[in-house]
């Protein structure tokens, strides 16, 4: 890690510049990734990387270097070079100290296991989910886990160091009709905020397992009808749906600049009184938690929708200024090559007080959505799309046969209205979100919901 | 980092020198090293004022080697004495994981593949061409907003250097320019984002204007279309013959390319499976990688495994006929590498990629207004989104979100938006009926692929 009086140099060069605030991030990580294919190792990458970013604002136009090279004359150098010199030289509150939530639970780090028992434990799961089902015929894994060590100081007194360490898996299992013809893939990935305690718990095999069951649900799926039908979404992943829906809609780079179709709307309905979306980045344990946000600010528990009404939007500090609101403690990066910006950390929709059988029950002809792949959103005009993993069709109340993967897609204003049931069976899941500042790791969860109408994208007349 | 890999002789490099040698006295033989050093400069420009400006370098090593006879590879950003240790640590703990892994080879002769691939730019210069752009854009009829008016550079140096000191270096950048634009008429509000290359070759007066140029037609095409998307009604579901627009295209083909992997088609998860030589295409489509054409931003010479790269057709008159291969899938499949061996990304081991792919007719081609004169009811697609998620390479599936213009009697009818197009990659090859004449590029994860806009028999819409 920097020498305080190292990162209080680097600021005084910044403010010598004539800026109004000068930031200094310094990362250290250490990574291992490992996908298997069957038992075979693929591919493998084991290494460390650091390097330091020095943002700076005048006014709202803001300044960002980065440079692997932390020795004290490069980066001096690149700041003289960069951001110039002269104008009023700046003020500078001294560094005070302060400690971030403790969210890594257990007390392992990855270099606690070496790769080769990281490997057998890959292994054992690979080999486990194929075992589960008699139709699984290939079993794909992907590991990774990483020990990052960040510095935070700035010209407002801010000094905090966190270390984050993560571990993922993605298993990805591949289910073969009699005859061959057919091939459905079930997939999960679950994270945690914590070492190799993730491989050697009792859920992991499980996760495997899970996957198999998945690609097995999944065989002879026929493609999926089009139009707009009742949708039921499941709990636990599905909460990317929200994340996908309003999330980027309500994060400060869409809303400071007016571009999102929920700017200007606090305190207004924008949901059904069902809905309560909460955006939390302080949860232990949890895959898309930070003790410390990436402006050195306490992560918090921020209710963006409460009861369909909104109350907050998710803000750095840049779009908190332009915008005369309070930071939230969401502001996140990649790595120190990307600028940091407002981003979601573990989003979930409340429980409601719903039992999802009642909500099945409830449906003559629809779709139930196990699981989601991914999504995307537009936030100026709403649109988004997400990509269904196990679907099921509801005919007369009832689930009935598979159905290939589908499209659902909509508005986030013309969706979140329609939400009309919400069960009490909550799940947090684990991915990434891709956007401005890089791939984060992220955590989405809900309960089952019903959205009474969405328009359905599939090959089916 | 980026100083030291300008160096033209990596011998004479003492850092690397020493790094090499101290590598050998800790026992590991059959030593390469992979350097990456990668710079990027980004203007963002909004309301007329400068609203964001980065710059930045980094780098990577990346050691392959032999311990105790078996194959390891780990990374560093640094060689400092702790990132040494590192490195050293990993490289023992990987020795023996990797399934059927060859040792590194030496290079047998040196070569330097680099061009002058970097610019330094005018800031203030560049800010007010976009900023000229922005207000272009502002002045055209409906436009509400720009969102987005950016330019962004970036120049990768990739070296790899034997335990001899022997080396192959190669560069690698470009220059490009976003404007994304934002119409309002009401209620109604609609988006269009168009990319181009802003490789001027320098930055005298001349060149700044051709900058100046490229950008603000940018920027009106950005308004005309995002003005096309306006009051934009809903489709019914049904079958509908299509034309897609080039740059739909481009991104529809760049994300099927996995599909072309040796690696893919060993393990079952390409759709292209078991159709090596047989027609998944019409008749007259072509695809074919091209490094060395000029109509790709692609520059490399050799992969990131020191393969020279080469021109090679992948699919000919609609026959799938060549696949991709690294060195490790290329030898499993007895063929040897076909210059495809790059890293997904710097600190991944090696995987396939492509350098420029190029979409096009063997059978000539017909321009915009002909493909939608032959359309009595369809739908001309101008954007599509959630291509991650929506679009298999194991199937050939895809399931998208789309918007674009009803075709009504071979003319451009209103804006429709909020539907799906669902079909199959492979399908939609060979329901392939003309062939545009307006190819454009565009970028697919590290590779360029080039596509015009083409007229299909049809797809799947989902809407009312």
């Amino acid at each position: 890690m920097l020498a305080e009086s190292y990162i209080e140099r680097i600021l005084d060069q910044a403010v010598s510049c004539g800026v109004d605030y000068a930031e200094v991030f310094f990362e250290d990580v250490e990574r291992t990734r490992a996908d298997l294919v069957d038992s075979e190792v693929v591919r493998c990458a084991c290494g460390c990387e650091s390097g330091i970013g020095i943002r700076v604002f005048r006014g709202l136009e803001s300044e960002y270097l980065y440079s692997a090279d932390v020795r004290e004359e490069c980066v001096l150098g690149l700041i003289r070079k960069r951001l110039g010199t002269g104008g009023v030289f700046g003020k500078r509150t001294p560094l005070s100290r302060f400690t971030p939530h403790g969210i890594v639970t257990q007390g392992k780090l990855p270099h606690d296991r070496s790769l080769k028992e990281k490997i057998g434990y890959l292994k054992e799961a690979v080999d486990t989910g194929k075992r589960e089902e008699a139709c699984i015929v290939q079993g794909r894994a992907y590991y990774v886990d990483a020990d990052q060590r960040v510095q935070i100081a700035n010209t407002d007194g801010v000094y905090a160091q966190d270390r984050r360490i993560r571990s993922r898996v993605r298993f990805m299992m591949t289910a073969a009709a009699e005859g061959g013809v057919g091939r459905q893939t079930g997939y999960i990935g679950p994270g945690a905020m914590c070492g190799p305690e993730f491989l050697e718990s009792e859920a992991f095999l499980g996760y495997a397992r899970e996957a198999a069951r998945n690609a097995k649900g999944m065989l002879g799926a026929r493609p999926c009808p089009v139009g707009r039908m009742p949708v039921i979404i499941s709990n636990g992943f599905g909460g990317l749906f929200f994340h996908e829906a309003c999330g980027h809609s309500l994060e400060g780079s869409a809303v400071a600049s007016g571009c999102s179709e929920f700017a200007d709307r606090l305190g207004q309905r924008i949901a059904s009184e069902k809905v309560t979306l909460i955006d939390d980045g302080s949860i232990a344990g949890e895959w898309g938690s930070l003790g410390i946000d990436d402006e050195g600010i306490l992560t918090q528990k921020n209710v963006l929708i409460e009861g369909g009404i909104l109350k907050n939007y998710l803000l750095d500090r840049l779009n908190a200024k332009k915008m005369g609101l309070k930071p939230t403690g969401s502001s996140r990066r990649e790595n120190y090559r990307f600028a940091p910006v407002s981003r979601m950390t573990n989003t979930y929709i409340a429980p409601g007080t719903d039992k999802l059988e009642d909500m099945i029950g409830s449906v003559e002809r629809g779709l139930f959505v196990k699981n989601i792949n991914a999504g995307s959103v537009d936030p100026v005009t709403g649109e988004f799309n997400f990509n269904t993993g196990e679907t099921y069709l509801i005919e007369k109340g009832k689930i009935t046969i598979p159905v290939m993967s589908a499209t659902l897609i909509g508005t986030g204003g013309d969706i979140l209205p329609k939400v009309d049931m919400v069960s009490d069976n909550f799940a947090l899941g684990h991915g990434y979100c891709y956007a401005g500042s890089g791939q984060l790791p992220i955590g989405a969860g809900q309960p089952a919901v019903r959205i009474t109408e969405m328009t359905v994208g599939g090959k089916d007349l | 980092m980026t100083e030291s890999v300008r160096k033209l002789w990596w011998g004479e490099d003492p850092e690397l020198i020493a790094f090499m040698e101290w590598l050998g006295e800790q026992g590991f033989t059959d030593i390469r090293l992979f350097i990456s050093a990668r710079k990027s400069v980004f203007l963002a420009v909004q309301c007329q004022e400068l609203k964001r400006y980065e710059y930045g370098h980094s780098g990577m090593y990346v050691v392959e080697a032999a311990w105790k006879g078996e194959y390891c590879c780990a990374y560093a950003s640094s060689l400092t004495a702790g990132s040494r240790a590192k490195i050293v640590r990993r490289l023992k703990e990987t020795a023996g994981v990797y399934t059927n892994r060859e040792l590194p080879q030496g290079i047998t002769e040196s070569r330097d593949f680099r061009g002058q691939r970097w610019r330094e730019i005018d800031k203030e210069a560049v800010s007010e061409c976009l900023m000229c752009a922005e207000r272009e854009a502002l002045s055209c009829e409906k436009v509400d907003f720009v969102e987005m008016c950016e330019y962004q550079q970036y120049e990768e140096t990739v070296v790899l250097i034997d335990g001899k000191m022997h080396y192959l270096a190669d560069d690698d950048g470009d220059c490009t320019v976003t404007v994304r634009v934002v119409a309002k008429d009401g209620d109604s509000a609609a988006v269009a984002t168009k990319f181009g290359i802003a490789d001027a070759g320098g930055w005298e007066a001349g060149l700044q204007k051709n900058l100046r140029e490229t950008v603000c037609e940018l920027a009106r095409r950005a308004a005309q279309d995002a003005g096309l998307g306006l009051h934009a009604q809903k489709i019914a579901s049904g079958r509908y013959p299509i034309v897609i627009e080039n740059y739909v295209m481009a991104e529809l083909t760049g994300h099927y390319l996995p599909m072309f992997y040796g690696e893919n088609l060993m393990h079952h998860t390409s759709a292209l499976a078991g159709k090596e030589h047989e027609q998944v295409g019409c008749d007259f489509l072509r695809l074919e990688e091209d490094p060395f054409s000029r109509k790709g931003t692609c520059r490399r010479r050799i992969d990131d495994e020191g393969t020279p790269v080469s021109k090679k057709a992948l699919l000919r008159k609609g026959v799938f006929e060549n696949v991709l291969y690294n060195s490790k899938s290329g030898g499993q499949a007895g063929v040897g590498s076909t210059g495809n061996g790059f890293k997904p990304d710097v600190t991944a081991g090696i995987g396939t990629s492509v350098t420029n792919v190029i979409l096009s007719s063997e059978a000539g081609t017909c321009s915009r207004e002909e493909m939608l004169r032959s359309v009595r009811e369809g739908i001309y697609i101008t954007k599509i989104e959630g291509m991650f998620a929506g679009g298999s390479t194991e199937s050939g599936d895809f399931s998208l979100l789309a918007s674009g213009n009803r075709i009504i009697d071979g003319k451009l009818g209103s804006a429709v938006n909020q539907f799906t197009i669902s079909g199959n990659i492979c399908e939609l090859w060979k329901d392939i009926e003309m062939i545009g004449d307006d190819p454009i590029y565009r970028t697919a994860d590290r590779a360029c692929v080039v596509s015009p806009s083409v007229k299909a028999a049809g797809l799947m819409v989902s809407g009312e």
